[in-house]
C-alpha cells in the first residue's frame, strides 16, 4: 500500500508539473504583448520598454523563464500582479476564503441533495422516479449565470433574504452571502451526485449478496443501510471528489454574477487583463487542487472497498 | 403434517410487456429431517421453486398455488411475520458464494448479521455461536477468519462461511440452490458432505438443487425431476436412478458420460429443452421424446401417483427404461 501511494503521488507530482509548463507555455502563445499591456497602449519610449522587459524577465529564453518562474513559485514568490501593483499571493490569499467557503457550502448542499434524492428515485419506482429524474435533467441544462440571475431576482431583490452580491464581512454574514451562490452551483451540481447515487443503489440493490441478506429476513431498512447505502458509497464518493475539483475551478461564473472576489473571478479578471503572473498563479493552484484530489478519492476508495487494499498490497 | 406441502404452485415473471409462466404447477412434499433434490436442466424452474418458499422472487412476479410450512400459509405472510419465518425457520445457500456474500463487509458481521438484528443476540455471544459453527463447518481459525473479506478466502471456505450462517439462525428447512456447482471439482464433494452430515445431524429438512442425478441421489432421500416449470417424476432416489419412470429422467441418467466406459458419441437428448412458457398442447417432453404418442402431443398428462412416488407420461407403464442406455423400450 505505501508503495502504491507513493507512486500516485508521484503521478501527481509530475501531472502538476507538467501542468504548469503548459500553463507558463500558453500564456506566452496567446495573442497579445504583455509590454503593451504594462505600458496601457501609450507610446514609450524603447528605453521604458527594456526596463519593464527586465523587470518581468521578458527578453531571457523560454525555458529559463520557466525554470525561474517555477523554482519562485516553489518557494512561494508567484511575482506582482501588473494590473494592481501587489504581490500575486496577497491576492490569493484575499480571494481564497470566498471561494473555500463558497465550494465548502456547495459541497454539503450538493451531497445532501443529491444522495437524498438520488436514494428516493432509486427505490421509488414510478412517477416520483420519473419526477425526479426530470428535475435532474432540467437543473442540469441550466446554465449557473441564469440561476443565478433567477436566484438573485426572486430571493435577493423581490423578497429580500439575502444580499444581492459581495462577500459579507464577519463569518456569519459571509456564510448568509453566500447562500444563493452556493445554491446556484447546487442546482447545477446535485444531478451529478444524484444521478450515481441513484444508478449505484439501484444496481447495489440487484446484487446477488442483497439477496441473500432478504433471505435472512432482516429488515429493508437494515439492508438498504447496511449491503445497499454502504457499498454504494464507494462510487458516490468518486463522483464527490470530482465534484470538489469542479466545482473549485467552477465558481467563476457564480462569483461574477454575485460579484463575489474569490479565485474564479480573480482568474477571469487576470486573463481578460493580460495580468499574466496572476493567471499563471491561479491556473497552477487550480491543477494542483486537481491532482491532490485525486490522491485523495484514491486514498477514500481505499478506505471503503477493502478489495482496492488487497490489490494495493499485492503490487 | 408434512413440514413443507407445496400445491399446484404457479409462478409468472414479466418479460418486457407479456408474463411469461415460469412454474406451471408443482406438486411435493417434504417431511421434517427429510431431504429431496430437486433436479432438472437450466430453465426448468427448479431454483424459481425454491425462490418462491423462501419468498425471493421478484416483486412483480404473479404466484398461485399453496406453500404450507408447518400448516402456516408462506404466500400470505407479510412484512413482520415473513421476515420472522425467513430468520427463524428456513436458510437458503445459493450458487456462488462469491456474489452473494456483500464483498466490503468482514465474514464476522455476514455471519453475526442475522443473530444480532433478527434474534436480537449480543455481538459477542453471536461471535462465540459462529465461530463453534465453523469449527463445525471445517473451519478451525474462526477468530481469524471473522476479520477477514470474502475475497481473501476461496469459493469453498466461502461456501462453508455460507453453510456456517445458514446454520446459525438452526433453521428446519435448508434451501440449497446448487450449492457446489460454482466450486473447484475437488471442494464439489466436501461442501456436499458437510450439507449432508449437518442436515442429517441436525434433523434439519434439506431442499437441494442440482442438475446431477447422481449427486442427488447420493444426498437425497428422494428426487424429483422437473421439466418446463413441472415436475415430471418423483421417486426414492435410489429407485430413480436405477428405474427411471419417465423419458426424460432415463435421458438425464443416460446422458451422463460413464467412465468405464469409451463409446463413439456422448448421449443426449435430441432438440433442446423447452421453457414452461413455450409449452403448448400435449406433454411438454414429448419433442423431444422417441416414445410419444398421438396422445402425448395432444393432451397434457397429469402427475400420477402410484406406490413409491409419481409420474407424468402416459406411456410410463408401458415403458420399461433403462438408465445407463439411455433408454429403450
Amino acid at each position: 500500500m505505501g508503495r502504491f501511494l507513493a507512486r500516485r503521488i508521484i503521478i501527481c507530482v509530475l501531472t502538476v508539473a507538467g501542468a504548469s509548463f503548459v500553463i507558463f507555455a500558453s500564456l506566452y502563445l496567446a495573442p497579445g504583448d504583455p509590454i503593451s499591456f504594462l505600458t496601457a497602449g501609450r507610446p514609450s519610449s524603447p528605453e521604458l520598454r527594456a526596463a519593464l522587459a527586465a523587470q518581468y524577465h521578458l527578453d531571457d529564453p523560454f525555458l529559463h523563464r520557466y525554470l525561474q518562474w517555477i523554482t519562485d513559485a516553489f518557494q512561494g514568490n508567484f511575482g506582482e500582479s501588473i494590473a494592481r501593483r501587489r504581490p500575486v499571493l496577497d491576492l490569493i490569499f484575499a480571494n481564497l476564503p470566498t471561494t473555500i467557503l463558497l465550494v465548502i457550502m456547495t459541497l454539503i448542499l450538493v451531497v445532501v441533495v443529491g444522495v437524498l434524492f438520488g436514494g428516493i428515485a432509486a427505490f421509488r419506482r414510478g412517477p416520483i422516479d420519473d419526477g425526479i429524474m426530470a428535475a435532474m435533467t432540467v437543473s442540469l441544462a441550466t446554465p449557473a449565470f441564469v440561476s443565478s440571475i433567477f436566484l438573485i431576482s426572486v430571493f435577493a431583490v423581490g423578497l429580500g433574504w439575502f444580499p444581492v452580491f459581495g462577500p459579507g464581512t464577519d463569518i456569519g454574514d459571509r456564510i448568509h452571502h453566500l447562500v444563493l451562490p452556493a445554491v446556484a452551483l447546487t442546482i447545477a451540481w446535485w444531478p451529478v451526485i444524484g444521478e450515481t447515487a441513484r444508478a449505484s443503489m439501484r444496481e447495489e440493490h440487484e446484487r446477488e449478496h442483497v439477496e441473500t441478506a432478504r433471505s435472512r429476513g432482516l429488515t429493508p431498512q437494515h439492508i438498504v443501510r447496511r449491503h445497499v447505502f454502504r457499498n454504494a458509497a464507494i462510487p458516490i464518493s468518486t463522483v464527490i471528489g470530482l465534484s470538489f475539483a469542479g466545482l473549485v475551478a467552477g465558481t467563476a461564473i457564480v462569483e461574477s454574477a454575485f460579484q463575489l472576489n474569490g479565485l474564479g473571478s480573480l482568474l477571469i479578471t487576470s486573463v481578460t487583463g493580460r495580468d499574466f503572473p496572476v493567471a499563471q498563479a491561479v491556473a497552477l493552484l487550480l491543477v494542483t487542487v486537481f491532482a491532490v484530489t485525486n490522491v485523495v478519492v484514491d486514498l477514500l476508495y481505499a478506505a471503503l472497498d477493502p478489495r482496492v487494499q488487497t490489490s494495493w498490497s499485492r503490487k | 403434517m408434512s413440514l413443507l406441502s407445496i400445491k399446484d404452485l404457479k409462478v409468472s415473471l414479466p418479460v418486457d410487456k407479456e408474463r411469461r409462466v415460469v412454474l406451471r404447477g408443482i406438486d411435493l412434499e417434504l417431511e421434517a429431517g427429510e431431504s429431496v433434490a430437486i433436479v432438472g436442466e437450466s430453465g426448468s424452474g427448479k431454483s424459481m421453486t425454491a425462490r418462491a418458499i423462501a419468498r425471493l422472487l421478484p416483486r412483480r412476479a404473479v404466484v398461485s398455488g399453496s406453500i404450507l410450512f408447518d400448516g402456516r400459509q408462506v404466500l400470505d405472510l407479510k412484512d413482520a411475520a415473513l421476515r420472522r419465518f425467513q430468520a427463524a425457520e428456513m436458510a437458503m445457500i445459493f450458487q456462488d458464494p462469491r456474489v452473494h456474500l456483500n464483498p466490503v463487509r468482514t465474514i464476522g458481521d455476514f455471519l453475526v448479521e442475522g443473530l444480532v438484528n433478527t434474534r436480537g443476540s449480543s455481538k459477542k455471544a453471536a461471535e462465540h455461536k459462529v465461530i463453534e459453527l465453523l469449527d463445525e463447518v471445517g473451519i478451525p481459525d474462526g477468530t481469524r477468519r471473522l476479520r477477514q473479506y470474502p475475497h481473501e478466502l476461496s469459493g469453498g471456505l466461502l461456501q462453508r462461511v455460507m453453510i456456517a450462517a445458514a446454520l446459525a439462525s438452526e433453521p428446519r428447512l435448508l434451501l440449497a440452490d446448487e450449492p457446489s456447482t460454482a466450486l473447484d471439482v475437488s471442494t464439489q464433494s466436501d461442501v456436499m458432505a458437510i450439507i449432508d452430515d449437518l442436515c442429517k445431524s441436525r434433523g434439519m429438512a434439506l431442499m437441494f438443487i442440482t442438475h446431477d442425478l447422481e449427486l442427488a441421489a447420493a444426498i437425497c432421500d428422494r428426487t424429483a425431476v422437473m421439466y418446463a416449470g413441472q415436475i415430471v417424476e418423483v421417486q426414492g432416489s435410489t429407485d430413480l436412478v436405477e428405474h427411471p419412470r419417465h423419458p426424460y429422467s432415463a435421458g438425464l441418467l443416460g446422458a451422463k458420460p460413464n467412465v468405464s466406459r469409451r463409446v463413439q458419441r456422448l448421449n443426449a437428448i435430441p432438440g433442446r429443452p423447452r421453457a414452461a412458457f413455450e409449452v403448448q398442447n400435449g406433454c411438454a417432453f414429448s419433442d423431444r421424446c422417441r416414445f410419444a404418442s398421438e396422445e402425448c402431443i395432444a393432451s397434457e398428462p397429469t402427475l400420477k401417483h402410484e406406490p413409491g412416488g409419481a409420474v407424468r407420461c402416459f406411456r410410463a407403464d408401458d415403458l420399461i427404461l433403462n438408465a445407463t442406455e439411455g433408454a429403450v423400450l
